[in-house]
């Protein structure tokens, strides 16, 4: 426990040589920061959890916060309601939480009932400041001490009464609160348009590939006419690897694509392959550069025959047994080019209506192989294909950059505080 | 009304036994005594009735020969069965008051019930019907004495019941008794394959096959468990006779008392106690409403011999061993009526599994005709399953021969606590749906036979009823604008930023890219 908790003095003395200013300032800002507890700053309540016979789900009740899965990127998001209320918190408070995991926090919104797990806290001082502070501190991992020991991880009230905070003038607080959550807000947009890429990416994908009853795409490059024919006429499937025992799986020197590597993206990445052990007397098949690997069952019929493709050059890299490959023969057909296709909403819904099965839906090779596709001629295919590439470049670099945002606020974080 | 009253009531006085045995075992006793009591005062009252001109009571008559023997032959004619005095319900209840010995007056009672049909019509509707009802069982208690007194406290506690008998045409305790079974089977776990069925199933069967009828000759079930289906039916329509098969003995002998409490009389029912597929009992008779919650792909023979069968033989291929289900579609199939119908229970599999069932499938639509909707079920509605389910309908003689409705009912339900519910809203939708033939998005699709040829016969529902969830198509123009408001957005506070960054002389994490 912190030694500081057992003083009976409100004020915290410091040492007078000692400086207190942050590594990173504006340098109009000269003063020295001053130490105080939270309990001094603030007004504390601590949750108190209503019966849980008055949860419900009325929205007309008060919203509850229990804990940290009512807390979403600093905000509160209101999950269960109860009609009984115990402690209450204000809008524009800074919700903590207390227990498993301790130090999460969002400013709250709503007029609501807190339970056990949080507490709310009402600044006296700036009111971002303290956030960005707690948030500061969680960084710094500074409730871990708290937790040692004990099997529960939670703080009490002194504990948070207590805590001390480096505090600059009013001035300082409303400069630093500015900045950081100008950080947050640009981050908030970009995730906006992350959001907003992705939907354009879904819609432009719809419309650049051609049902069976159109003659060309709602979004065409060029005014010429797709053409019809049936996953069999261009192609051949093979099955994933028979015969495989538990221990075969994680040793050995060969690879395996998992399910899971297929389910998750439409290219397979290298970094999911897994080991496995193949003898040089079985006979298994192997998976070759541009094949198009489909999983064969699934928990919904939403989800049957994924299709991802394998873009690798390897001579030992098999296929796990829930799934089945197929290679492309046509030379007509870029394979990439199939892969977007079969992944698009209008292939996505024949998968569904041909899945079958009570408790895991199954989906069987020679259905799938029946299907038919349209498509264009090679040059198009290479444009669609280097459109859609285009599209999730875009996307995966904005995803970098929101990441590189998140980054830099981290570092303003831990250089601004003290 | 005090419905609710009495479920709880009797269900009550299994509290008595719970901690000595499971609900499987103290089912036998708590059913069984309900029945001898009910039987007891059933006969009490009618001969009451019949003597109460002459002011008159049964036990009033005991030392009279003459009437006495009339009004036992009345009794066996009228109820088909007799109860002498001394071993009545009512007789022994006064004996529990001293508390006497009353285990071998409690069994005398049983064998009189039972050995009083002999040789009459009733015979086969009594025999053995308290086999399961152990009077010196070991769990009731370690001696005789024990047993004598946990026997007493049950039947004492049954007896502060009211039966509400009076209630002439109610059946008041009939509903009861259907409510205790269906208790006792979900808090009993499950066997092998074998479910009761929730009301809210047997009430849509029952609906289908009495549909635009006012009566019915005959109903028939080839796996009638405790017979609740059975009678079912006969609360949506009138039905003259009642015939039914049950392979488990136990649940044989419910079925039984489960038709006389419902006020069945002794001639109007024939159930049998055998397999239906190995040792079928109503071979020669023919049925004008056939239902059945056959066991979900129980095991049978599927033996040679069965391809030389009228009932199998035809369809070139038998059911695989490992899955009955098509073999008593089938055997259902051969006891319908040419005017009947017939509607049963079955897994999803059925629609889609390949092989022999893939063949059989195809010989009842393609050669014969005889389907005429699939239903899917909600998943998780039966006791202890929560495999999908479908229903079939089948009729020799089809008004629309050219089609096959489709109805995907898997979606419409309440959540319960363990189970999910049909509602009455999702029952009525269900059988108006079937019966108009109504086509709605996303529920129902009546699909022309070419289009199941087309499907190679596979029926599974999502090929005929479109569930598929498409995403709102958002228009390209509102997605590019946004973006282009989100893109200013990033502009003002990158401005900000650049501001704050120089005035604490670090670089802007910003790439102007214009």
């Amino acid at each position: 426990m912190d030694k500081s908790t057992q003083r009976s003095d409100n004020t915290v003395k410091d040492h007078k040589q000692d400086l207190i200013i942050p590594k990173l300032r504006n340098n109009l800002f000269k003063d020295n920061w001053s130490t105080k507890k939270l309990g001094d700053i603030s007004k504390i309540i601590m949750g108190q959890s209503p019966s849980s016979s008055n949860y419900s789900d009325d929205t007309d009740d008060t919203i509850l916060i229990q804990g940290n899965q009512d807390l979403n990127n600093g905000l509160v998001v209101p999950r269960i309601y109860t009609s009984e209320i115990t402690k209450i918190s204000k809008p524009g408070d800074i919700i903590l939480t207390v227990r498993a995991p301790v130090g999460d926090i969002a400013i709250n919104e709503y007029d609501c009932c807190i339970g056990r797990g949080v507490c709310s806290i009402t600044p006296h001082e700036n009111k971002l400041f303290i956030y960005y502070y707690l948030q500061y501190l969680n960084n710094k991992k500074i409730w871990n001490k708290y937790s040692q020991g004990s099997t529960f991880e939670s703080v009490n009230s002194k504990d948070i009464k207590n805590l001390k905070i480096k505090i600059p003038s009013i001035n300082e607080q409303n400069y630093i609160s500015e900045f950081l959550s100008s950080i947050d807000k640009k981050i908030e947009f970009m995730e906006k348009k992350y959001n907003c890429l992705l939907q354009l990416k879904n819609n432009i994908i719809t419309n650049l590939f051609c049902n069976e009853d159109m003659y060309q795409p709602l979004l065409k490059f060029n005014d010429e006419k797709w053409e019809y024919i049936t996953l069999n006429e261009i192609g051949t499937t093979y099955s994933g690897l028979s015969g495989k025992s538990k221990d075969d799986f994680g040793v050995g020197t060969s690879l395996f694509v998992p399910y899971k590597a297929i389910f998750d993206s439409e290219i397979i990445d290298i970094n999911l392959l897994e080991n496995i052990k193949i003898n040089d007397s079985e006979k298994q098949n192997l998976v070759k550069m541009y094949d198009i690997l489909f999983t064969s069952s699934s928990e919904t019929p939403e989800e049957v025959a994924m299709t991802s493709i394998f873009l690798n050059n390897y001579d030992n890299c098999y296929l796990n047994s829930f799934s089945f490959g197929y290679r492309v023969t046509a030379k007509f057909i870029n394979p990439i080019f199939l892969n977007y296709y079969l992944r698009s909403p209008m292939l996505r819904k024949k998968f569904y209506k041909i899945a079958q099965g009570s408790t895991r839906y199954n989906i069987s090779k020679k259905e799938i192989m029946k299907l038919s596709i349209k498509y264009p001629s090679s040059e198009t295919q290479e444009k669609i294909i280097s459109f859609i590439l285009n599209m999730n470049n875009n996307i995966s670099n904005l995803r970098r950059e929101i990441e590189l945002n998140k980054e830099f606020k981290r570092s303003l974080l831990s250089k601004m505080f003290c | 009304m005090s419905n609710y009253n009495l479920e709880t009531k009797l269900w009550s006085v299994a509290d008595e036994l719970r901690g000595n045995m499971d609900a499987n075992e103290y089912k036998n006793y708590i059913l069984g005594f309900i029945f001898y009591r009910y039987l007891s005062e059933k006969q009490e009252k009618t001969i009451n009735k019949a003597l109460e001109d002459d002011n008159l009571t049964f036990k009033d008559v005991q030392k009279d020969t003459v009437i006495y023997e009339v009004v036992q032959k009345d009794s066996l004619s009228k109820l088909g069965y007799f109860i002498t005095p001394e071993l009545l319900f009512s007789t022994i209840i006064e004996k529990t008051d001293e508390e006497e010995f009353i285990l071998d007056d409690l069994q005398k009672a049983f064998n009189q019930i039972t050995n009083s049909s002999q040789g009459t019509e009733s015979q086969d509707d009594f025999s053995n019907l308290f086999e399961d009802v152990e009077l010196n069982s070991s769990k009731l208690g370690k001696t005789p004495d024990e047993q004598n007194d946990k026997i007493s406290k049950v039947i004492r506690k049954l007896n502060e019941i009211d039966f509400k008998l009076d209630e002439d045409e109610s059946d008041i305790l009939g509903d009861a008794y259907e409510y205790l079974i269906g208790q006792f089977a979900s808090s009993a776990g499950k066997k092998a394959g074998e479910f009761y069925t929730p009301q809210e199933v047997s009430t849509i069967l029952a609906r289908i096959v009495t549909l635009n009828k006012d009566r019915l000759k005959s109903v028939y079930d080839p796996t009638c468990g405790s017979g609740s289906l059975l009678l079912r039916v006969s609360k949506e329509t009138k039905v003259a006779d009642f015939y039914g098969q049950e392979l488990n003995q136990t649940t044989y002998n419910l079925a039984r008392m489960n038709m006389i409490l419902h006020g069945v009389r002794y001639n109007q029912f024939d159930i049998k106690q055998g397999d239906s597929l190995e040792n079928p009992q109503h071979l020669n008779q023919k049925f004008e409403a056939v239902v059945a919650n056959p066991p979900f792909s129980a095991k049978w023979s599927s033996s040679k011999k069965f391809m030389d069968d009228e009932r199998f033989g035809a369809y070139g291929k038998l059911a695989p061993k490992s899955k009955a289900d098509y073999a008593f579609v089938q055997h259902m199939i051969y006891q319908l009526d040419e005017n009947g119908t017939l509607a049963v229970v079955l897994p999803h599999g059925v629609l889609f599994r390949g092989a022999a069932e893939e063949k059989i499938r195809r010989y009842l639509i393609e050669e014969k005709n005889y389907l005429d909707a699939v239903i899917g079920l909600p998943k998780n509605i039966f006791y202890g399953t929560s495999i999908p389910t479908c229903i079939l309908v089948f009729k020799k003689c089809r008004e629309h021969d050219d089609n096959i409705i489709f109805i995907d009912a898997s979606e419409h339900y309440e959540k319960a606590k363990n189970q999910n519910k049909l509602r009455p809203e999702d029952i009525d939708k269900i059988v108006t749906t079937y019966a108009e033939r109504n086509e709605e998005d996303k529920y129902s699709h009546v699909a022309p036979l070419e289009e199941v040829i087309e499907n190679d016969y596979n029926l599974n529902i999502p090929r005929y009823v479109d569930t598929f969830e498409e995403e709102e198509p958002i228009d390209l123009d509102e997605l590019v604008d946004e973006l282009e408001q989100i893109e200013k957005e990033i502009q003002e506070v990158d401005d900000k930023i650049i501001e704050y960054c120089k005035e604490l002389g670090i670089r802007p994490p910003v790439i102007r890219r214009d």
